[in-house]
């Protein structure tokens, strides 16, 4: 019973944290890795919420508004210049996120931060005790993933993403603002990957490097997903109950690489991963 | 430290009931921590590298629920602050805890406190063995008359200083016996000493020395 | 076509002191030899310590430009590789001894290991239709698995301590800097070599156009696994000499971090250049060692945003910038290198007779409901010149690609001359003697004419990986190709500065180049001036009348197909309507209301 709640709750971490790197792959075709960067940004809008006195789950919108922001600057400076350099962007990125951190820790210091829980406690559900905090991480998942998915078929700007996904070409041939369809769609993945950071304090110490181990993770799914919301979910539940089980019955060790590893070989074996599905 | 650790628990009639790890960079402890919740133990120590680790550790136990009695060979003071009420109850063992109860320690915090006021970092067993350290050093030239290495090591241990810890000298094959201590984290972060051992022996570290 | 004469004098001014330019980087290198042999009396011993390790960083980075500056692949493996290498040669060194015996093998060890590790990556990233992306998603998985296994390793690997305080080579500090030096002097000496080389020229290749490649009977994967192994093996030797110099081995000497930072000082030295890297990875982390003591954040805040900066406005790095100010002077007057032309004696002419070249039966093919082709039967023998016509749409491109692409999923049997082709990626059906041209002119946009002639040939003549070969043969057809549009006299020219005419004209010489014996041409004529069609026109009618060769012609102009081909196959909507003589087909009935919407309906 632990093992499925396990398996559904790390399931929900996974996709929280890769969906904003989904959207940027999935309009854009960049990856972005300064994804683990924005990850931080939001931790720390946690840390500076607290300091405010404000209720811990007000840095939910504040990290949302803050990581869009910042995220609007970065596509407008250094994404938006490298557009058909893709390969240069994942550098670019990369650079940016090492910026982004050594700005944090000038600005904070290199200590781990406190953040005020957002659930404490536990709660008894099909007969175990389980951490409440992990199910509510699990609800949130399920939430963005379904406003993320409403947002994309309900919405002008949506139907324009989609547009844009298929055949970017095509779409700017029948009038769509490609230009505004891409700062749109990073400023949202930078707002939910900065969202997913805040999500993550209760579960992960907050420091300036803390973002640097999901994004490996992250960018393994987001491959194995291209660009597809379904198959993210299908990928982070798949590959979430393979570090589950191989960290439960095999070892921790080979389960930390366990994501890296089997992605890889999706990879190879199917190249659009998941989505063909 | 956890191979003594085993040993120590089977000779006082204790049993392992589990031993799991996870790579130095892991932060995803989900596994390990059902593990631990299935097998009912009935206390938890654990050693991971300090600092960042020991606070993503600590949050997923506490997420999960885990209260069992639980000792940190790995967390210094400082660190057991930032988890805030996540570390109400830890064991930790150290040379040095600000709790210690003897005018030197009084002395020398409040001194901290005057010289670095809020930017003031808890002094912990890293950094106060360092502070004391330079002062022996200083003691040991002086009475090699300078600082070339053969006789500043021949010097260094016929002489002691009174640091924070108390006397410190380091006349055990060049390293010093220290007095340890059991601190218990608190509420308000703070470590209160519950265990004291006197003057520990470092043991055979480096026998060709005197 | 005005610069024409002034290249085509240029040309000859470069060969004419060639042996003076084949020595000077063999002395250029014998002189920083012997400055850094003797550097070590003028510095520091901080400095002769760090630089060391800044040698052998640079060594690293020259295997990492090799593989991202010249041959496109993005890689973050490089450190994997450098750790293993160190790894390996540290665990030898400590579980062996240091006896001179042991210290060879753990060379060996060091620099196979790491080889052996690179060819199964290799396997692993590059295959038919693998994407470059790809490559760099598994460069990122190796560090990452490297390091996981030196954790797990416990006392054996020293785990997170790594391991230290084994026997080294008996050096002194000066001894492993001059080591160093030496090491990374033979190193670039010999990738500068290399990669001038016609073999050098295949990287370029690759990395521009890897699809054109595989058509040339060229196998990029192939070439791009070998040079994966390669540099893997070099990586490790530099890790071995890490090893030895710094006694300590530790897990961050094989990890993402470390690879990306490699990648930085690349990037900001100069991808593509062998001297910027090298000189950019000496003097960060020479810099670094100075600063980060005292400016530890602000030190990596520099460097991370300069490295944003140069990505974005200077992608060729500070050597870049080098080679401007270079540009601005007097002296840089270079003439581009290219070899003479020469005719290849001329194949016997095929039987003409025989069985058919290419037999296409029962071919179909259907993306997912839709049926694209259906249920194809074709014979075509050498000498034939035949057409094929149908509106857009009707499966010309897409039977093109069934006949050159044996991994193509379709249903049915392709053979050419009487061997299967099922399961052929595009090189191994080039090496049954067909030729592609595409649709769009396919070419390799930053080599020279002379160049992507030169690749055009490999698979027949191979390449020398030492030097440039002084003369180019090719056989007549192609001369005639290069002569009657005037290419010829631009063998120097980048071909990203030829017109759309002059690359259809190259790559239709590049393939015929190929000497194959079924020639596929896909609109070889659009979008070219009327003169340009009656050259090509005249070439293909060579090449089949004389030389026997068989071609298969998509084409729209119904004009141009009925004064050349001697056959005509018409497909419509998926299917062979009809195949007979040109007269037959262009009166029937059918292709008049096929065409009704005009010739380019």
């Amino acid at each position: 019973m632990l093992l499925i709640l396990d398996v559904l709750t790390t399931a929900g971490i996974l996709f929280v944290v890769s969906i904003g790197l989904l959207a940027v792959f999935g309009v854009l075709k960049i990856i972005n890795f300064a994804h683990g960067a924005w990850l931080t940004i939001g931790a720390y809008c946690a840390v500076i919420a607290a300091e405010l006195g404000l209720n811990p789950w007000a840095a939910l919108p504040l990290a949302f508004v803050i990581g869009a922001a910042l995220g609007g600057l970065a596509e407008l400076f250094i994404i938006r210049p490298l557009y058909r350099r893709p390969l240069d962007a994942i550098l670019a990125t990369w650079g940016l996120g090492i910026v982004i951190g050594q700005l944090i820790t000038l600005g904070f210091g290199r200590d781990v931060q406190m953040t005020p829980n957002l659930f404490s406690g536990t709660v008894e559900i099909l007969g175990v005790d389980y951490s409440a905090y992990r199910l509510v991480a699990l609800g949130a998942a399920l939430v963005i993933g379904v406003v993320f998915a409403a947002a994309m078929e309900g919405t002008r700007l949506g139907l324009s993403a989609r547009a844009v996904i298929m055949n970017e070409t095509l779409a700017r041939g029948l009038g769509i603002d490609t230009v505004r369809v891409r700062l749109v769609t990073f400023m949202a993945g930078a707002g939910l990957a900065a969202l997913a950071g805040v999500l993550l304090t209760p579960l992960t110490s907050v420091d300036p490097n803390m973002g640097v181990g999901w994004l490996i993770g992250a960018f393994m799914l987001v491959m194995v997903a291209d660009a597809s919301l379904v198959a993210l979910a299908v990928a982070c539940l798949v590959f979430g109950a393979a570090q589950v089980l191989i960290s439960t019955f095999v070892s921790p060790i080979l389960g930390s690489i366990a994501i890296a590893v089997l992605a890889a070989l999706v990879l190879r074996v199917s190249p659009k991963g998941f989505s063909r599905a | 430290m956890l191979a003594f650790t085993k040993e120590y628990i089977g000779k006082i009639g204790g049993k392992v009931v589990g031993e799991e790890y996870l790579p130095m960079d892991g932060s995803d402890w989900t596994a390990i921590i059902s593990k631990l919740k299935d097998s009912k133990a009935d206390a938890l120590i654990t050693s991971t590298a300090g600092g960042a680790p020991n606070v993503t550790l600590t949050k997923q136990l506490r997420g999960a629920g885990v209260s069992l009695p639980y000792a940190n060979l790995a967390v210094d003071e400082g660190t057991a602050k930032s988890m805030g009420a996540d570390a109400e109850g830890i064991y930790l063992s150290a040379s040095y805890v600000t709790g210690i109860d003897s005018p030197e320690n009084k002395t020398f915090l409040a001194a901290m406190e005057k010289k670095f006021g809020s930017g003031l970092k808890t002094p912990n067993d890293l950094s106060v063995p360092q502070y004391e350290a330079v002062y022996l050093y200083k003691a040991a030239v002086e009475k090699a008359g300078g600082t070339e290495t053969a006789k500043v090591l021949e010097a260094l241990p016929q002489v002691s200083v009174t640091g924070p810890r108390g006397v410190i000298k380091m006349d055990k094959q060049h390293h010093a016996a220290l007095t340890m201590y059991l601190g218990q984290v608190q509420g308000d972060g703070s470590v209160k000493v519950v265990g004291t051992f006197k003057d520990v022996d470092p043991g055979e570290q480096c026998p060709k020395l005197k | 076509m005005p610069d024409t004469s002034a290249l085509a004098t240029a040309a000859p001014a470069a060969r004419s002191s060639p042996r003076l330019s084949r020595a000077a980087p063999f002395v250029v290198a014998g002189l920083a030899a012997v400055a850094l042999w003797i550097a070590p009396l003028a510095l520091d011993t901080f400095a002769v310590n760090v630089l060391t390790r800044s040698m052998i960083y640079a060594m690293l980075a020259v295997t990492v430009d090799l593989l991202w500056g010249f041959a496109g692949v993005l890689t973050f493996g490089q450190a994997a590789f450098f750790g293993v290498g160190a790894y390996a040669a540290a665990m030898a060194l400590t579980y062996l001894g240091a006896d001179p015996v042991w210290m060879v093998a753990a060379l060996g060890l060091a620099v196979l290991a790491p080889a052996v590790l690179g060819l199964a990556v290799g396997w692993l990233s590059f295959y038919h239709r693998s994407t470059a992306l790809y490559a760099s998603v598994i460069s990122l998985v190796v560090p990452i698995v490297v390091v996981q296994l030196i954790y797990s390793g416990g006392e054996w690997t020293g785990s997170s301590s790594g391991l230290v305080g084994f026997d080294v080579l008996p050096l002194e500090l000066e001894g492993f800097f001059r080591l160093a030096a030496l090491a990374l002097v033979a190193l670039t000496l010999a990738a500068w070599i290399f990669v001038r080389s016609d073999a050098g020229r295949a990287l370029v290749a690759v990395r521009d156009n890897d699809a054109r490649c595989a058509y040339l009977g060229l196998s990029p994967k192939r070439i791009q696994i070998a040079l994966t192994t390669a540099l893997a093996g070099v990586a490790g030797l530099a890790g071995f000499l890490f090893a030895n110099a710094s006694s300590v081995v530790a897990p961050e000497n094989a990890g993402f971090l470390f690879g990306t930072e490699l990648v930085i000082w690349v990037a900001l030295g100069g991808r593509g250049t062998l001297l910027g890297p090298i000189l950019g990875t000496i003097a960060i982390d020479y810099l670094a060692a100075n600063l980060s003591g005292d400016l530890p954040f602000l030190w990596q805040l520099l460097l991370g945003a300069t490295f944003v900066a140069v990505i974005i406005l200077l992608p060729g790095g500070l050597a870049d910038l080098a080679r401007r100010a270079w540009g601005a002077t007097p002296f840089s007057g270079r003439a581009a290198f290219a070899p003479a032309l020469a005719a290849l004696p001329a194949r016997p002419a095929p039987d003409a007779s025989g069985a058919p070249l290419l037999k296409i039966e029962g071919l179909a093919k259907s993306y997912g409901a839709l049926t694209v082709l259906e249920n194809i039967d074709l014979e075509i023998r050498a000498g034939e010149l035949v057409s094929l016509v149908g509106p857009n749409g009707a499966g010309k491109t897409t039977l093109m690609r069934c006949l050159s692409d044996g991994t193509e999923d379709f249903r049915g049997q392709v053979s050419i001359g009487g061997a299967s082709t099922a399961g052929l990626t595009p090189n191994r059906i080039v090496a049954l003697g067909v030729g592609r041209k595409f649709q769009v002119a396919s070419v390799f946009e930053s080599l020279s004419v002379a160049d992507c002639l030169l690749l055009a040939r490999a698979s027949n003549d191979g390449l020398s990986p030492f030097g440039r070969a002084e003369t180019l043969a090719l056989p007549q057809a192609a001369l005639d190709v290069m002569r009657m549009t005037g290419l010829d006299q631009m063998l120097a020219l980048p071909t990203r500065l030829l017109s759309h005419g002059q690359k259809q004209a190259l790559e239709l010489a590049m393939v015929v180049a190929l000497e194959p014996r079924l020639i596929l041409l896909d609109e070889p004529t659009a979008g070219l001036t009327k003169a340009e069609r009656s050259t090509i026109g005249a070439v293909l009618k060579t090449l089949t009348g004389e030389l026997g060769i068989a071609a298969v012609l998509v084409e729209h102009d119904l004009d141009f197909v009925r004064q050349i081909s001697s056959r005509i196959v018409v497909l419509h909507q998926g299917r062979l309507v009809l195949d007979g003589g040109v007269d037959e087909v262009v009166g029937s009935e059918l292709v008049r209301t096929i065409y009704s919407g005009g010739s380019h309906g």
